[in-house]
C-alpha cells in the first residue's frame, strides 16, 4: 500500500515536528505530491498557526512554499490568501479577526504555492477538520507549527506523521536515540476499551484504580494535577489504593522520577504522548525498573519523515540516517527530499 | 442614552440582553447602538413590527411555525469595513468580493424567506444586479474568484498556466494572470460603488430583521404584552420583573405579578420590610427602558407615558469611591432628579426610602418636600418609604404585605416569601404599617433584644 493511499484512509491527519526545521513542510509536500499523483480522493490542508513561510520567522532561514494542486481545499489567513502564488476559489471566510485578519477557506483552481496560517489552538483546528469534512473534503491535513506535539494528541487528529532531521541534532546516533523517544511515546499501548471506557470521562487529577471483584474501582486521590505533587508534603500515601496509576493532565520529570524509586512496579495511565512531558533519561530508567506506561488513546504514527539538511546548512548521509532509524522503529522511514519516490508502507 | 449604557445603569435589562437570541454580530452591534426613544410613532412601529413578527412566524399557541434558522440569519457578517472601502473607492480584493456576493446571494434568500412567511418587517432591496455582476457564470453559490468568464484573455492565460511544464515561464504568466485579475477587479469595483447604497441598506436591514426575530421570540417565550403609549398616566396590568422571576423559580417561588398606576403627580408606597418596594422600583424602571427601547413589556396590559429620562435610586449604590457617604450620594442624585425637572425635562423618578440614613425628623421633612416638588411639577414618580407623618398632596399606595395565614404551612425564613401579599392598595391613612419588629422575629433575632424592643416602643 501507497503512503499516500494509507493517508486518505484516515479523516484527519498531522504533521508533527521534532524540532524547528525537521522539514515538515517539505514533508507536507511530499505528501501532497504523492496523493495528487496516486490518488483521486478530495484533501484539504492548513496549520496550527503560521506555517509555510518562505523564510522562518525565527531563524530567518529560507523555506520551502507548500505547493497546492488543483482541486485542494486550504485554510489560510486573509494576508496569506492575498499573497497566493495560485488561483483559487473563496468558499468561505470567518468574521472573527486574527492578528494576520480573517480565516480564509478556498480551493485551489490550479498548481500553485501558498502559505498556510490556519487556528491557532487545537479547539480551533478541531473545528475546522468538521467544518471542512462537511463540504466533502476526505482527509484534512494539518502542518503543526513549532515543534508542538499537540496537534497530535489523538483527540484532535486520527492519524500522525512524525518529521525529525539534521536539525534536531548533527550526529547521527544523537538524532536516532532522540527521534527513537518520541516514536516510544508516540507508540505506549493503549489500556483495554474496559478501563478507557471508566477513565476517558476524567477531565483533570490524579486517581488510582484497584480491581475488587473484576471491576476497575477509580479512587481520586484529590491531587489536582502531578505537578503539584509533592511527596513529604501529603500525609496520605498516594499508593494506598494501589501502584495503578491514572493521571489526566500533564506528567512531568519529577513525578515520573519519585515513581520509578518505588519498589513496588507501578502502572502508570496517561491520556495520551503530548500529556507527558520527560526527559529520555527519566522516561527509560522508570520502564527499565521493571514500571509500566499506557496511555488511553494512542495515535495511529503512519511514517516518520526525515529532513538530512540542518538550517546551519550541513547535510547528512540520507541512506545512513534512514537505515539507522529503520532498525530501531517499525513504521516506515521518508527521505522527503526523494519527491518522486513512492514510500509503500 | 444608547442601549449599551443602559445596561449597566438598569437593573435587569442585561439580563435581557443576554436571553435574546440574536445571531449576528452586527444585530448585536446595531442594538448596543439603539437611542433610549421618546418618538411615540417609532417605538408604535417597533411594537407593531414585534405583533407582525410573532403573527407571521408563532401560531396561537405559541409553536413556531418555520425554524427560524431558516432565515439564515446566523450567516450574516459585518462586513461594514468592506462596504466602506467600497464607499471610498478602494479597489476591493477576492475575499471583499466574495462577502458581497455571499451578502447579496443571503439577502436574497431571506427576502424569499420572508415572502413565504408573508413578513414584511424589513423592505430588502432587489440585489439581481450585483449577484449577476459576481456571479458571471450563473453559479448561485456563495463562493468567488476571478471567473475565467470575466475575460477571454484571462482564460487563456490560465489555461497556459496549467498546461506549462518550463518553471522559468511561471512568474512571467502569474504576472499576466494578475494583472487581467486587478483591471477586473477594478473594474467590479467601479460598478459595484453605484450600489454601495443599496449594499449599506441591506445590511443594516438585515441586521434589523435579526433583532426585530429575537424580540418577538423573546416576547413569546415570555408571554410579554404589547405597550400602549398613552399621555396621562402610566398603568400596569400583573407587571412583573423577569429576571428576579426567574431566579425565584429556581428556588420554586413564583413570581406575584402586581397592578399598579402611576399618575403625573408623586405616589408614595408604604409597606413593610421584604414587601418587594425595591422590586417594584426595580420593574417599573425595566420596564419603562424596555418599552423605550422598542421592546414588548413583561406584564399583562401596559398603558406608558413616554419620559426623557429614568432616574432609580435605590439607594445601594453609593458612590464610595468618591468618598461620599450613603446620605451624601443619595442627596446628590436626587438634586440631579430636581435640576432635571427644573430643566423642563420629562423624567419617570423612583427613589427607594429616601433620607433614610438620616435622622427621622430632617428625613421626614426632606421627603415631604420632595413629594411637593413632585406633584407640584407633575412628575412621574413613585417614593418608598417607611416613615409616617407624610402631610405633603400625594397619592399613597400601600404593600398588603404579611398575611399570617396566607398558607397553609409552619411559617420558616425560607417559605416566608409566600406569607406576603404584594398587592397594592389605595391608602388614605398617614402612618405606616409597624412590622418591622415582628419579621425580625421570623428572621430569628434574638428574643430578648425584640422583647427589649418593643418594650421601648411601648413607653
Amino acid at each position: 500500500m501507497l503512503l499516500s493511499d494509507k493517508i486518505v484512509g484516515y479523516k484527519s491527519l498531522s504533521i508533527v515536528g521534532l524540532e524547528k526545521n525537521t522539514g515538515k513542510t517539505e514533508c507536507l509536500n511530499y505528501i501532497l505530491h504523492s496523493i495528487h499523483k496516486n490518488s483521486g480522493k478530495t484533501i484539504a490542508v492548513s496549520s496550527i498557526g503560521l506555517d509555510g513561510e518562505t523564510t522562518d520567522q525565527l531563524m530567518q532561514t529560507a523555506k520551502p512554499e507548500i505547493n497546492l494542486y488543483e482541486g485542494m481545499w486550504f485554510v489560510t489567513s486573509e494576508k496569506h490568501y492575498r499573497e497566493k502564488q495560485l488561483t483559487a476559489i473563496i468558499d468561505e471566510t470567518s468574521e472573527r479577526n486574527s492578528a494576520l485578519g480573517k480565516t480564509v477557506t478556498a480551493r485551489a483552481l490550479n498548481k500553485g504555492n501558498i502559505i498556510l496560517a490556519g487556528p491557532s489552538d487545537t479547539a480551533g483546528i478541531k473545528a475546522m477538520i468538521a467544518r471542512l469534512r462537511k463540504k466533502g473534503v476526505d482527509t484534512v491535513i494539518v502542518d503543526g507549527a513549532l515543534s508542538r506535539l499537540s496537534a497530535g494528541a489523538p483527540t484532535v487528529t486520527e492519524a500522525m506523521i512524525l518529521a525529525t532531521g539534521a536539525a534536531v541534532s548533527g550526529n547521527i546516533p544523537e538524532l536516532v536515540y532522540r527521534t527513537k523517544f518520541i516514536y516510544d511515546l508516540i507508540c505506549l499501548e493503549e489500556v483495554d476499551s474496559v478501563l478507557k471506557n471508566s477513565l476517558s470521562g476524567i477531565e483533570n487529577g490524579v486517581y488510582a484504580i484497584s480491581k475488587e471483584e473484576g471491576e476497575n474501582i477509580v479512587h481520586d486521590l484529590n491531587i489536582a494535577s502531578s505537578l503539584l505533587f509533592k511527596k513529604n508534603s501529603s500525609n496520605e500515601d498516594i499508593f494506598r489504593y494501589g501502584h495503578h496509576l491514572f493521571v489526566s493532565g500533564i506528567v512531568g520529570n519529577k513525578f515520573l522520577d519519585f515513581l520509578k524509586l518505588q519498589p513496588v512496579p507501578v502502572n502508570l495511565v496517561i491520556r495520551d504522548f503530548s500529556r507527558i512531558f520527560v526527559t529520555p533519561e527519566v522516561f527509560y530508567a522508570y520502564l527499565k525498573k521493571g514500571h509500566t506506561l499506557q496511555v488511553l488513546d494512542r495515535n495511529n504514527l503512519l511514517a516518520i519523515c526525515v529532513n538530512p539538511q540542518s538550517p546551519e546548512g550541513y547535510l547528512l548521509d540520507s541512506d545512513t540516517l534512514c537505515d539507522a532509524l529503520r532498525r530501531e522503529v517499525e513504521v516506515p522511514v521518508v527521505d522527503v527530499r526523494k519527491i518522486e519516490t513512492d514510500y509503500v508502507v | 442614552m444608547l442601549f449599551k449604557e443602559a445596561l449597566s445603569q438598569i437593573a435587569g435589562l442585561r439580563y435581557i440582553f443576554d436571553c435574546l437570541n440574536i445571531k449576528s454580530s452586527i444585530g448585536r452591534y446595531m442594538l448596543y447602538e439603539t437611542p433610549f426613544s421618546n418618538n411615540k410613532a417609532k417605538l408604535e412601529d417597533h411594537y407593531n413590527k414585534t405583533l407582525q413578527t410573532i403573527y407571521c412566524l408563532w401560531d396561537s399557541d405559541g409553536n413556531c411555525r418555520k425554524p427560524l434558522s431558516d432565515f439564515c440569519l446566523h450567516q450574516l457578517k459585518d462586513i461594514r469595513t468592506t462596504l466602506h472601502y467600497l464607499q471610498n473607492g478602494y479597489t476591493l480584493g477576492d475575499i471583499e468580493l466574495f462577502e458581497i456576493k455571499e451578502l447579496a446571494l443571503l439577502s436574497a434568500k431571506i427576502r424569499r424567506e420572508m415572502t413565504n412567511a408573508n413578513l414584511s418587517v424589513i423592505t430588502l432591496s432587489d440585489l439581481t444586479e450585483v449577484v449577476k455582476l459576481l456571479d458571471p457564470e450563473n453559479t448561485g453559490v456563495s463562493q468567488f474568484y476571478v471567473y475565467d468568464a470575466y475575460s477571454a484573455n484571462l482564460s487563456i492565460v490560465r489555461k497556459e498556466i496549467r498546461l506549462n511544464e518550463d518553471p522559468s515561464l511561471l512568474p512571467k504568466l502569474r504576472e499576466q494572470e494578475s494583472e487581467i485579475e486587478d483591471s477586473i477587479r477594478k473594474d467590479l469595483t467601479n460598478q459595484l460603488k453605484e450600489h454601495y447604497a443599496v449594499l449599506q441598506d441591506t445590511l443594516l436591514n438585515l441586521a434589523q430583521l435579526d433583532i426585530i426575530v429575537a424580540k418577538a421570540e423573546f416576547a413569546v417565550l415570555n408571554k410579554l404584552c404589547m405597550p400602549q403609549i398613552v399621555n396621562d398616566k402610566t398603568s400596569y396590568t400583573g407587571l412583573w420583573h423577569i429576571e428576579v422571576a426567574r431566579q425565584l423559580e429556581r428556588t420554586a417561588l413564583s413570581y406575584q405579578p402586581i397592578d399598579i398606576r402611576i399618575e403625573l403627580e408623586a405616589t408614595v408606597v408604604t409597606g413593610a420590610n421584604m414587601a418587594g418596594k425595591s422590586v417594584l422600583l426595580k420593574s417599573l424602571a425595566l420596564a419603562q427602558s424596555m418599552a423605550q427601547f422598542g421592546f414588548w413589556i413583561p406584564a399583562e396590559m401596559a398603558s406608558i407615558v413616554l419620559v426623557d429620562k429614568i432616574f432609580l435610586c435605590i439607594g445601594d449604590d453609593q458612590n464610595t469611591q468618591q468618598g461620599l457617604s450613603s446620605y451624601a450620594a443619595e442627596m446628590l442624585k436626587i438634586n440631579k432628579i430636581v435640576e432635571s425637572v427644573n430643566g423642563g425635562s420629562k423624567v419617570l423618578a423612583l427613589i427607594d426610602e429616601p433620607a433614610r440614613t438620616t435622622n427621622p425628623t430632617e428625613g421626614m421633612a426632606l421627603v415631604n418636600a420632595l413629594v411637593d416638588f413632585f406633584t407640584e411639577n407633575r412628575v412621574l414618580s413613585v417614593i418608598t418609604t417607611h416613615y409616617s407623618g407624610l402631610i405633603a398632596k400625594c397619592r399613597r399606595l400601600r404593600v398588603k404585605g404579611f398575611v399570617e395565614k396566607r398558607i397553609n404551612e409552619q411559617l420558616s425564613l425560607k417559605n416566608i416569601n409566600r406569607f406576603i401579599d404584594y398587592t397594592l392598595v389605595e391608602d388614605r391613612t398617614e402612618t405606616v404599617p409597624h412590622e418591622a419588629l415582628h419579621i425580625a422575629g421570623i428572621l430569628g433575632v434574638d428574643q430578648a433584644l425584640l422583647d427589649k424592643a418593643n418594650k421601648y416602643l411601648k413607653k
